[in-house]
Formats: C-alpha cells, structure tokens, sequence
C-alpha cells in the first residue's frame, strides 16, 4: 500500500490535491491554454519589437520627420519597444481576448462531466462533498488561468529584456493587465460555471453561457429603445450607465470605451492612473463573479444528475427561459415590425409578437425535449408568455403607467441638471480622462429645483404633444428640448427630456436659471474640483503643458504656470456677464484652451485639453491677456491678409463684396475675428441663431504669410457682427 | 450494513424506483437480479450516493450515503460502462484511486493486475471490454472499501476469467470486512456465486431471499394425474406460482418445501410425479410472472 501524497491539499474531509482534481490526466487543457498564451505574448512581442525597430530606423532616416520630435525625445529603442509591447499586452488593449478562449476552454472542461452518466458516476461516486469538488474546479481551472497565462507574459517579458526593450513602467503595466485579465476571466469562469450547471449537455451550455452574458444587455438596449420610442420625455442620455448590465462582457466594453488609456511610454504613474480608473470594472466583475458562482453552486448542489444529458436539468428554469425568451423576443419582433416596417402603430405589431412569441416557444419546447414533436409542450405558459409580451408593450406604447406625465414635486427632488444635446464639450476628471456630456452633467451639476423650474418643466410638458413637436414654429415661438436629469432624495435618479419655447415664458424662467452661478461655473467647468483637475495637466506634463487663446485665425499660448491660476480668477469674475441673451447672440471672441501639447503640434500620445469661451464682454480675461502679450495681434493679421471676402446666404442669389485694402481689412478683422462655434459647445447660442441672417467670411492670406501661407479661411458669422460698411456695401450687391 | 427503506426514485414521469425496501447484510455477495429498466443500475448509483432519492433512506452502516464522503468512503461502485481519462493505463488509475481512497493498496493492484496478464502500462482505450471490466474490478477490490458495487461487472468476461473473478471476491471476503454487491440480468452469471439474491422488477424487490433457502423454498413439479378430481385437491392444497400442461402432463412450480410437496402428492390418485430442482432463471421467471411481468420479454444471454 503506497502512503498519501505528500503535496495533497486538504479541503474539508478529503484529500484534494490537483492529482485528483477534475483537471487531473487533462493535459490537453493546460497545454492549449499554454499554446493560446505563448502565441498572445512572446510570439506578439517579438513582432512588436520587429515593428519597432523598423520604426526607430526610419527616424535616423528621416531626422525631419517631425520638426518638434527627434530620435533622443521620442527615447530611442526601449521607448519605442515599450509603446508596441503596451499596445499588446498593456492595460485596455486586445489582452483580453486569449482571456475568452482560455476560460470557455476550462470552463467548460471543468464542469462538462456532468454531462455525462459515465463521467457523473465516476465523479459523484467519489467520497467527496459537492461544495468541496465545485471549489476545487474553481480553484485548480484558475490556477490553470494563472499559470498559463502567467508563464506566457513572463516569457515576453524575459525575452523583450533580452533583446533590451523593457522598462520598469512596461512591466508594471504588463502585470496590472494581467490582474484585469485574471478578474475578467473570474467572472467569466462564473458565467461558464452557471450555464453548465444549469444545462445537461454541452451545445445547450454554451448557448445558455452566451445567453446569460448577453441578454441583461440585450434586455436593457431594447428597453432603452422602446422607451426611446415610445416615450416622449424619455432620455436615453445616460445610456446603459444608469443600468446594473448583469454581464462581464458589458463590463468590459464599458471600461473599453469609458476613456482614454495612458501606456507604460509615459511611466508608473500613468500606468497607475489607468489601472486605477478601471477599478470600478474590477469590482463590478469580482461582484459578478461572486453572484453568478452563488447562483451555480445552488444549482449544482440540488443538481439532479441522472439529467445528464438533457437540455436543462431544472423543469423551473426551462419554464422561466421560456418566458423570458418568449417576452423579450416577441417584443423585440414587434417593436422592430412597427419601428421598420409598419410605422403606423397599427395591430402589425401585436401579431408580430404573437406569432414570433409562438415559434419561441415552440422552439425552446422542442430544444429542451430534443423531440419536435413536443413543441407545444405547456400550452398555457406559452399563451401567457405571448399575452405577457403583448400587454408589455401596449402597456409601454401607450404609456399605462403615466411615465410622460410625472413631474416630481420639489419635495422629493435633491437637485437637478440641464444640458442639451447641442453641447459638446469634454470636461476632465481626477485621472484627466475627458468626462463627455451628458455624464459631466448628470454627474457634476447640481442646480437647485425650485418652484420655477417644476412650472417650466410643466410649461414644458405642453409643448410636448406630438402635434407641436411636428409644427414647431405654428405660432408656437421657438421650440428646443432640453434635458432635465433628476436627483431624487431617494437616491434613484431619471433624466427626461421637455420642450422650451426660447421666446416664451419657459425661456424666461431657462433664462433665469441659466444665470444662477451654480449654473455656469458647472457648465464652463470652473467650479473648484474642475480646475483642479486641470491643473493636473501642469504636474502630469510639465514640459508640454500650455495655456492657449484661439481664434479661428489666430493662436497664441504660454507655458507659465501661474497663468491658469490667473485665468480662472478673472474667467470666474468674468461669468458674471454671462447670460442667456448673451449666449444665444453672440460668438465667443476666443477660446483658451489648457492642454498637455500646443495644438499645432502632431501630438503622439494622448492629448488632454479643456476650452473655455471667452466673450467680448469678459473684460478681466481679455486684460489678463493684453498683460501677457497674447492678445492677437491684429496688424500683423491685417498685413498678412491678400482679401476678405464677405458674402450672404441665399438660395435664389448669392451676394458676395471683397475687400482687399489694409485699412478695411483691419476694420472687418476687428469685428469678425471669434470663435466659431466648432471649437467649444455654444447651444443656446445656436438657437438664438437659427432665424438670424448669417455671412459667410473668407480670408485669405497672402503667399509667405505666417499667419497662413496662401491659405483660406471660411467662416459663418452672424450678419450683426459685420462693421456698418460691409452691410450697407452687402445690401448694395444684391 | 446497507439499509435501504421506503425508497422513490422518479425520472421525470416513470418510476425508476418505488417503495424498495431492502437490507444487504455484511459478509455476504448479494445479487440484484432485474429485468432490463427494473432499476437495478438506479439503485446502485443510489446506494453508491451519485443520484439523491426522492423519497425514503439508504444508510451505510447507519449513516446516510447522499453527500456523506465518510460513508460513500465505504463504497466503490463500478459502472457497467465505467469512465477512464483519455490516454490512461492501469497505472495512472491506480494512482488516481490512491489519492482518493486511503486504504487503496497499489502494490496488490500491481500484482493482481500481473496475474491476471493486463499491461500495467497500456492505454485503456486500446484494451478490450473484458479486459476494461477486469481493471476495474482490480481497482474495486483495491479500494479497501467495505463495499462493492459491480453493476454488470461480470457479463463479457470470459468463463475463466469470470471464474478468476470470483475468486478473487471470495478471497477478499475470507481476508477482510467486505460485502460485493452484483447486478446481473443474466441469472447463470450469478447463480453459483451469490449468497443472496434480490429480485428487482419494475422498481421494487419481488423477493429477496438467501439462494439456498430460495432454492429449497421452490419446486418444479412434474405430474400425470389418474383423475381430475386429485388434480382439483392437490392444486387447492399447494401455492401453485406457475402450471403448465403438455397432454395428460401437468408441470408446475410451486412454493414449499420438497417435504411438504411429498405430503401432499401421498393423498392425491398420480400415475407419474417427479420432483425436480427449480434453477434460479426458472425462480426468475416463476416470481416475475407471479407478479405479472411477460416472460417473453425477458431477456437472456
């Protein structure tokens, strides 16, 4: 009798060594995870340096390449080498792909004998609890994860620092993407693990694995639409943020798309920074992971084995995987039906989901019994399914719960946001990552909602039939929607959409709200967290970092620090001049922009920068930057330009005056030079506009000039802007 | 000891087990004897705590087996169809056995597995059924379990090897603590090495008896009545379990003794009787048409 090994690890009440584990005599699942991950890194970083070297030999080709960048700032081989190899292996890169096909690979080998009565006996004749075998699959297939996956990046790592193409900030980044991936296979594995303790056979776990992954999403994008559709003050601004989406891989598109990366070229902190903004994916997929594996284990500890084999093993669950397919689908055929082809809101729709809810059923019936002959198994949960899917979305078209008539009171709302969908801008948070609207304003803004605002949004809420919605100027003054996001008290919060009549009484009571300074310093960004988080430009590029004021035809910027302390003093004085009627008239003068890179370089990494619309009006700005030399310097403009040419918009004729002598140009230069509005987000601009007459501008420069060799410049102004000549030399063309 | 009391077990709408109860003794090779689908193979992964029952108890030595390593310690079951690892020899089995079963005694396995002429180290995939069935026997008999399930271990060995086999069981039994269990459909497997036997039919135990005292307990009669009036009386004096007539010969299979069968054949008018031994296969068929299972399905091999 042979003694027990000695390197068994107990859990519980029996050995549990890896020799024993359900892993054990498969090598086949060590080995290609192995394969996957030497293929991913050291073969991928060998062609990684291959293509950096071929870069690095056309810069000492090229030493012109880039007049501001040389060889010695981009920082030779091992910069280089480092920005390829990060590209790969580093944070929010394709990393995570080995990380799907390795996971399904033990995922599925781990849990798959229940699938079969041979495998089932074998396992489950075992002197062993179900707890303890479920953990053990759990711990011996990450343990696979992580050596396989942890001996591939190694592998990389020693060979690119062979070949002397490794930092220590590149391995900092390699390791904390191995981190993500390992949680990211985590919650995976768990999904893997609940889909197979649900099925009784392989095809129907993996479809149930990818059902699982995707319907919470599925779920939320076809509610997000229905109630786009349906709903008249639905917003769908918040986009599936707001939503809880039960799936690691809605997860990880989230973190994919929810900002910029900064690699292992630009050092530890950096790397750091991006590791720590993708914290809340970390925790999200731990919490998932948790959840779904709690969920797997009650289901493969009352597990019937003798299912093996069969599509489900729970009668319960293939009743409740019926009617949510038979909910979710007929709705969705419905809704596609009268979205796509019907448009008319007629019965096509309800058919649709009938008979779409129908053949749903009748599949998953047939599915489940392996037999088609059993597809109209359980009768009446399908006819309650297709009336459940039916009463759901007439209850949702026809707005059954009154969702477009409820204004919260005051006393339940904490505070509010508004934006439009006109604005754009991009505001930066702590890591400097660009927070976009609508989650600046639905995460930063917070007005106060009072009285006047409920009455507006009420007033609103008028305007908002669908028959002024298509005759919008019938007497109706001019309509524009805005956004109200809504925090209330309870912690829940909603963002709907209202119309407002600029001209009427809601834009008066808009007008005064957009004047509460609580309102502008969150819409330009100042408040005191926003310009600390701009300020971090200055210590994360200290050597790039600039203040910048543009017009749409000049630039001047300075890299002195205390400039932006400055700036922001006299910009917040400055915004007390800021109001509605200023907004909707008027072009900026200019736009300061703070970024880690003038614009007019071709920046090679990330580029960080905020605007900010600097109004004729904004005395204490434009003094700031007469003091600093920055204002444009308009004679030089004046002697560079050839012309002007200035001309009106008109469908039947279109009038056009030149100018092309020093003095007019000057004059025109003074009046016309500004901002346009593709620089920063103006929206209350573009509604005041929209029944004003515009011109067009077009200057030219002459050939040599610096201020623009030989080229063109266009541009769309309001007429009101033009010095008094230029009109009367307009109405004269015409 | 294996109680097993008031057991259920349904597979969807059939049931595979109802209301068994049943005790296997220590020290004895007990067969279950069934038709195809009476539930024999059901009831071993019951007993050998892989499926959990619906309804009832199956206690090992006085603990329940379901999710009780300690007493599912005690068992080794062998499927008829067992599972092996892609690529896995005897050896590598062994060793996985080892880990999983304290008393597992490999150098017996190694020996056993020499005397019985299996290649220590080759592929399980390559090696015939008989031979798969032997290795696993091996690994049974090794596990140093109390008890061991052989689910239709014995059908495709070969006589001699079938007769190695039962060796091997009886010896195990001579040296230590240990109870086989055999299910078989085919009675002439079983017949000459079970102590017990249990007849299963449609999830339930018809019988379940001691070979011996079953065997003694059945008898085939064969008889040529001079009148009908004796054939009346001596049919109303026996428990008559199966008749059947060729002309003027009346067979029948009948419960009793040889002594009381005698008896009652002293005060009946016969031109011919004879008492005959009853084989298991026709105690088979006499219990499973008393309870109204067609003999013509039965199968046998």
């Amino acid at each position: 009798m042979t003694s027990k090994k000695s390197f068994s690890l107990n859990i519980g009440q029996t050995p549990a060594g890896f020799s024993n584990s359900v892993y054990a005599k498969k090598p086949a699942v060590f080995v290609l995870s192995l394969l996957v991950y030497i293929l991913y890194y050291p073969l991928l970083f060998l062609i990684a340096h291959h293509s950096a070297m071929i870069q690095l030999e056309s810069y000492h080709q090229d030493p012109n390449w880039n007049s501001n960048w040389t060889t010695a700032d981009i920082g030779g081989k091992v910069d280089l080498v480092t920005g390829y190899v990060s590209n790969i292996g580093g944070l929010r890169t394709f990393s995570f792909l080995p990380v799907l096909f390795v996971v399904f690979l033990i995922g599925f080998s781990g849990f798959s004998y229940m699938f079969h009565a041979n495998t089932v006996d074998f396992y489950e004749s075992q002197p062993e609890k179900r707890i303890y075998r479920f953990l053990r699959i759990i711990r011996d297939g990450s343990l696979i994860f992580l050596l396989a996956s942890g001996i591939g990046l190694l592998l990389g790592c020693i060979l690119m620092a062979a070949m002397g193409g490794m930092s220590g900030a590149l391995w900092l980044e390699l390791w904390l993407s191995f981190v993500q991936n390992f949680v990211l296979f985590l919650a995976l594995f768990a999904f893997v693990s609940l889909a197979c303790c649900l099925a009784g056979n392989l095809i129907i776990s993996m479809g149930l694995c990818a059902f699982l992954l995707s319907i919470s999403a599925i779920v939320v994008v076809l509610f997000d639409l229905a109630c786009d559709a349906f709903l008249t003050t639905y917003s769908d601004s918040s986009g599936m943020e707001d939503y809880i989406v039960f799936s690691p891989i809605a997860n990880l598109v989230r973190m994919y798309i929810g900002g910029t990366s900064d690699h292992a070229v630009y050092g530890n902190a950096l790397v750091l920074d991006t590791f720590a903004a993708g914290g809340e994916f970390l925790w999200r997929n731990l919490l998932l992971a948790v959840l779904a594996w709690g969920l797997a284990y009650t289901a493969y500890h009352f597990r019937a084995m003798e299912k093996a084999g069969k599509a489900l093993v729970y009668s319960w669950f293939e009743i409740t995987l019926k009617v949510v397919c038979v909910v979710i689908g007929g709705f969705a055929m419905g809704f596609l039906f009268e979205e796509v082809i019907d448009g008319e809101g007629g019965i096509g729709a309800y058919l649709m989901i009938l008979v779409f809810g129908l053949i749903i059923a009748c599949i998953a019936e047939s599915v489940y019994a392996a037999d088609v002959r059993k597809m109209f198994r359980r009768p009446l949960v399908t006819v309650l399914s297709c009336l459940a899917a039916v009463l759901i979305y007439a209850g949702m078209k026809y707005d059954v719960l009154g969702y477009d008539r409820y204004i919260p009171p005051v006393s339940k709302v904490e505070s509010i946001a508004i934006y439009n969908y006109q604005d754009d801008p991009s505001y930066l948070d702590e890591n400097l990552d660009r927070i976009s609207m609508p989650r600046y304003y639905t995460t930063f803004m917070k007005l106060p909602y009072t009285e006047e605002a409920r009455e507006m949004i009420k007033e609103g809420l008028t305007l908002n039939s669908p028959e002024r919605r298509e005759a919008p100027d019938e007497g109706a003054g001019h309509l524009e929607t805005i956004y109200v996001h809504f925090r209330m008290k309870s912690g829940r919060t909603q963002t709907r959409n209202f119309e407002i009549d600029l001209n009427g009484s809601t834009g008066q009571k808009l007008a005064a709200l957009v004047e509460t300074k609580e309102y502008k310093e969150t819409y330009f960004g100042v408040t005191d967290a926003c310009i600390a988080n701009v300020k971090k430009i200055y210590s994360k590029y200290p050597k790039t970092a600039c203040l910048s004021l543009n017009t749409d035809l000049t630039h001047t910027e300075s890299r002195d620090k205390g400039l932006v302390d400055e700036f922001f003093k006299a910009y917040k004085k400055d915004l007390e001049q800021y109001n509605l009627e200023l907004a909707k008239t008027e072009l900026p003068y200019a736009t300061v922009q703070i970024s880690n890179q003038s614009p007019d370089s071709e920046a090679d990494f990330v580029w960080t920068s905020v605007s900010y619309p600097v109004y004729r009006e904004y005395t204490n700005c434009l003094a700031l930057f007469q003091k600093h030399k920055m204002t444009p310097d308009l004679s030089k403009l004046a002697k560079d330009t050839e012309s002007i040419s200035i001309g009106t918009i008109n469908i039947e004729k279109n009038h056009e005056v030149r100018y092309t002598k020093p003095k007019e140009i000057r004059a025109i230069l003074e009046s016309v030079l500004c901002a346009s509005l593709s620089h920063i987000g103006t929206p209350w601009y573009g509604y005041g506009m929209q029944h004003e007459t515009t011109v067009t501008t077009l200057v030219k420069f002459k050939a040599g000039a610096s201020s623009g060799e030989e080229t063109v410049e266009t541009n769309e102004i309001p007429e009101h802007m033009l010095p008094e000549f230029v009109r009367k030399d307009l109405i004269k063309s015409e | 000891m294996i109680e097993i009391t008031s057991l259920k077990k349904h597979f969807e709408t059939t049931a595979a087990i109802s209301d068994l109860t049943l005790t296997i003794s220590e020290g004895e090779i007990f067969g279950l004897i069934g038709t195809n689908g009476a539930g024999k193979s059901t009831l071993m992964r019951m007993v050998s705590g892989i499926l959990r029952p619906d309804q009832g108890q199956i206690r090992i030595d006085g603990a329940g087996v379901f999710e009780n390593p300690k007493a599912k310690a005690q068992v080794f079951f062998v499927p008829d169809d067992p599972y092996y690892f892609p690529n896995a020899t005897p050896m590598e089995l062994c060793s996985y056995y080892d880990g999983l079963y304290r008393q597992f005694a490999s150098v017996r396995y190694q020996e056993l597995l020499q005397a019985l002429n299996l290649p220590e180290k080759g592929k399980l995939r390559d090696f015939s059924k008989g031979m798969r069935k032997q290795v696993f026997l091996l690994l049974g008999l090794c596990a140093g379990t109390k008890y061991l399930l052989l689910d239709e271990t014995f059908d495709g060995l070969d006589p001699v090897m079938r007769q190695a086999a039962k060796s091997l069981l009886a010896k195990e039994m001579t040296e230590r603590d240990f109870t086989p269990v055999l299910s078989s459909h085919n009675l002439r497997e079983l017949e000459d090495i079970c102590d017990h036997v249990g007849f299963l039919h449609q999830g339930g135990i018809v019988l379940s008896r001691d070979l011996s005292d079953m065997k003694t307990g059945l008898q085939k009669l064969q008889i040529v009545f001079a009148n009908e009036e004796s054939q009346t009386r001596l049919e109303g004096q026996l428990e008559v379990l199966v008749h059947s007539s060729v002309g003027r010969l009346q067979t029948y299979t009948v419960r009793g003794t040889r002594e009381e069968l005698e008896a009652a054949l002293s005060s009946c008018d016969v031109v011919f009787s004879e008492i005959l031994p009853l084989t298991l296969e026709e105690i088979f068929i006499s219990e499973m048409e008393v309870v109204g299972y067609d003999i013509k399905k039965i199968l046998f091999s």
